[in-house]
């Protein structure tokens, strides 16, 4: 058994990583604002929020349907060229191009997937570019991934998206390989059961990808799921 | 002139700082801790007043106040580290924003900057969850228990979590060059913990 001398914050005290943090220890006590900083940033945080809210609001007040199928997806891509799979739809896009071109790529890209008058919108920064689709008033291709457990209906969503790492660039062929498994992946593989912690749910898409020659990452946000293709196994 | 959403505001916030002033400073430091640098942990610490002062009302119990922070302060670092993914796509240089030496001896200083750089350099290895226990676990002293109870976990979940990410750490340090190879296994010390931090070395105290 461990003595408690020998215990430094829970670890041990030959960890390596003892000394270094106590260090994090003490810097991170340092220059704390002070409760009436605080206070007052947190004052002014919230007005900037209900301004915010304020302006959305405004924006969608006269077109309620309108909310309900806006923006499916919001991509801000910081690398040259990018990948989005959106289940069963893979689109590509060179941000070194015109905000129109990228415009005009994506939005046949969608049409020849079937998305019926697809709206895109590019905005160009000077390091990023956001891209915002719709699917113009229709719906988008479902991307849901609807699984059901003995037989009784699921009744949140599971949004899956595959998202690939700048770094990884693919070839054609894997593209077509990526859309194919997005296509042919089983519902039933990816069923969240009672009591699933976070790390076990994400392992299932983990090892998903990796059975098809990819290490990737997951991130878990609500009923979506994002799963990050880092590179080749 | 003030509206009635400002003056609920300040009531609100009135309240919440009534409640957070015993626990101002250790809360701060929490938020700089597991979010990995001092300037992400300040805006992560005003984002969780923000999301608490929503909530404060449905408080029942003010005692338990401070689990019911640390638990909101947790799930915001969460949906901030979710849309931080393409900063972390693009990883920039991890290294705290520290400017002011915490004594007089400046090479004294510099170790410790160095060390926190270290350090944080380190836990940016681990996935978040991870990170997230092994702060809460060795740097911030709570018990496994009580780390369960914030991350909203077995206790199993988190002694894998805090092995897991130990594990990443001592692979980290070793690839620095400042672990020797694992002898022992080291991991099998944290199922035999005390959970209870009181019982732990001074320096696991919560700060």
């Amino acid at each position: 058994m461990t003595s408690d001398k020998t215990l430094i914050s829970g670890g041990h005290s030959s960890d390596p990583w003892c000394s270094d943090f106590a260090a994090v220890r003490e810097t991170t006590v340092l220059n704390v604002p002070s409760r009436h900083e605080a206070r007052a940033q947190v004052l002014r945080a919230v007005e900037d929020k209900v301004q915010h809210r304020g302006f959305f609001a405004a924006r969608f007040a006269g077109r309620p349907i309108l909310m309900a199928a806006v923006i499916a997806l919001v991509l801000l891509v910081l690398a040259p060229v990018s990948y989005a799979l959106v289940t069963r739809l893979l689109f590509m896009f060179d941000t070194n191009q015109t905000e129109e071109t990228i415009q005009h790529e994506v939005r046949e890209q969608l049409k020849s997937a079937g998305v019926v008058k697809p709206t895109v919108d590019v905005d160009k920064s000077d390091d990023s570019t956001k891209v915002v689709i719709s699917g113009g008033g229709q719906p988008l291709p479902d991307p849901d991934v609807r699984a059901s457990t003995d037989g009784k209906p699921v009744e949140s969503k599971v949004v899956v998206r595959i998202g690939v790492m700048p770094s990884l660039k693919l070839s054609p062929e894997e593209i077509t390989s990526l859309q194919e498994i997005a296509k042919n992946a089983d519902p039933k593989l990816f069923v969240r059961t009672d009591g699933m912690s976070d790390e076990d749910y994400s392992g299932l898409f983990i090892d998903y990808a990796a059975k098809h020659g990819f290490e990737a990452e997951v991130i878990l946000m609500d009923t979506n799921v994002t799963i990050l293709l880092k590179s080749r196994l | 002139m003030a509206t009635v959403t400002d003056i609920n505001d300040a009531q609100r916030t009135q309240q919440l700082f009534e409640l957070l002033d015993p626990i101002y400073d250790e809360s701060r430091a929490l938020a700089r801790r597991v979010a990995g640098s001092n300037a992400e942990g300040d805006d992560l610490f005003q984002d969780a007043v923000v999301r608490a002062m929503a909530k404060v009302q449905s408080l029942r119990d003010p005692s338990s106040f401070r689990f019911w922070f640390y638990r909101i302060l947790l799930t915001v670092n969460r949906s901030r580290y979710r849309r931080s993914l393409w900063r972390r796509i693009v990883p920039l240089d991890a290294s705290p924003d520290i400017t002011d030496p915490v004594g007089d001896d400046g090479s004294e200083w510099e170790d410790k900057r160095s060390s926190a750089v270290r350090a944080t350099q380190a836990l940016a290895t681990l996935p978040n969850v991870q990170r997230e226990a092994v702060v809460l676990f060795e740097i911030h002293g709570f018990s496994i228990e009580e780390v369960a109870d914030l991350q909203k976990v077995s206790l199993s979940a988190v002694k894998s979590r805090v092995s897991r990410g130990r594990d990443r750490l001592r692979t980290h340090y070793e690839k620095l060059g400042l672990a020797p190879p694992m002898t022992t296994d080291v991991n099998n010390q944290i199922s035999q913990l005390p959970s209870n931090p009181t019982t732990r070395n001074q320096e696991g105290a919560i700060r």
